[in-house]
């Protein structure tokens, strides 16, 4: 009777275990650096001719500006976890005078000659010699979203500036 | 009796077992029947990888994506015209969306919209362009939007081929 009930015990205990370990899914906080060379170009042929790309980042030495496109690696899967929590770049300023960059966050995809994408575009005045941060994190996408799950970037280089690296956060789901 | 009628069938199981290959026998049984595992959780593994891979779902949905997007973009027009006019906010909106459209770094894509127009309410604004060519719209649509930062919260677009071949760029933009 004693060995019944330890039996029991055992089972229970061990359908305990196993269903905890099921509902316990753990994400652990990552970050992902990226050279700027490494993810981002030219928007144009036009432009190649005025940038730069060097191991530390993607410089435009010309008088004018530049457009350039970046993407981030993405997670689309419908209950994915490592869509980005955070993605940011960090743009240098080599003149001796401030600018100002422009960069859009363009989080979507084209389907065809469809275009299912939010814009979400910001801007910084970096000083002379100095370098600055644009990030964008999921609250600044209308709808509710909790991840940026399709991340793409659109960036205005005046002269004088480089595009020094990008960053990614995202969980990543290591089990239980 | 039985003995005999055993014998018999081993003998016929022996012969077919131990029997010389011909030269243009199908692979062995036992070695079908060995693969075939294989070849099923290969098979599995694939159309569990594919219903990760959002690409094929995406592709699939392609009806399904231009008439979400063609609601969503519908409802968007239709709030749009609902809100009421804060005059204030308009004029200065509008005005700054003009000068980011008239700026040096679009101006020097060379890449001209045609019928541009600018009008906001009080929570959003709708902009649209006609242009002659599908990527020259694309590409101004990205570059005017990287630079509204400060002017825009967001933004949704929409760039549609129309039937005469121009290409017709929509886009709504939420207030800061």
């Amino acid at each position: 009777m004693c060995r019944i009930g330890l039996s029991l015990c055992s089972i229970g205990l061990m359908l305990a275990c196993s269903m905890a370990s099921t509902a316990m899914a753990v994400e652990i906080s990552r970050q992902d650096f990226q050279g700027a060379v490494g993810m981002c170009k030219a928007s144009t042929p036009a432009y190649n001719a005025s940038l730069r790309n060097r191991p530390l980042g993607m410089a435009n030495e010309s008088s004018s500006a530049v457009y350039v496109t970046c993407n981030w690696q993405g997670d689309d899967t419908q209950n994915g976890t490592r869509g980005a929590r955070r993605v940011f770049v960090v743009v240098g300023n080599t003149s001796t005078a401030p600018k100002t960059v422009a960069c859009t966050l363009v989080n979507g995809f084209q389907s065809g000659t469809t275009t299912v994408a939010t814009y979400t575009p910001k801007t910084v005045t970096v000083a002379a010699g100095a370098a600055a941060t644009i990030a964008w994190v999921p609250g600044d996408i209308a709808g509710g979203t909790d991840q940026i799950k399709l991340p793409a970037l659109s960036c205005n280089l005046p002269g004088g500036t480089t595009l020094q690296y990008t960053g990614k956060q995202y969980n990543e789901d290591v089990g239980a | 009796m039985i003995f005999p009628l055993a014998f018999v069938g081993a003998l016929v199981v022996a012969v077919l077992v131990m029997r010389p290959k011909m030269p243009n026998e199908p692979v062995a049984a036992a070695a079908t029947s060995a693969a075939a595992p294989d070849a099923s959780n290969k098979a599995r593994s694939a159309a569990a990888m594919m219903a990760q891979d959002p690409l094929p779902q995406l592709l699939a949905q392609d009806d399904r994506v231009l008439e979400e997007r063609t609601r969503y973009l519908a409802a968007l027009e239709a709030a749009y015209r609902a809100e009421p006019v804060d005059s204030q906010w308009a004029a200065m909106t509008e005005r700054a969306l003009v000068d980011v459209s008239r700026g040096d770094a679009l101006a020097a894509t060379r890449i001209k919209p045609n019928a541009w127009s600018v009008q906001c309410h009080s929570r959003s604004c709708k902009m649209s362009a006609v242009f002659g060519d599908y990527d020259d719209a694309q590409d101004w649509a990205n570059f005017f939007l990287t630079g509204t930062g400060g002017i825009l919260a967001q933004a949704e677009l929409s760039v549609r081929r129309d039937v005469g071949g121009t290409t017709h760029v929509l886009i709504f933009g939420a207030r800061r």
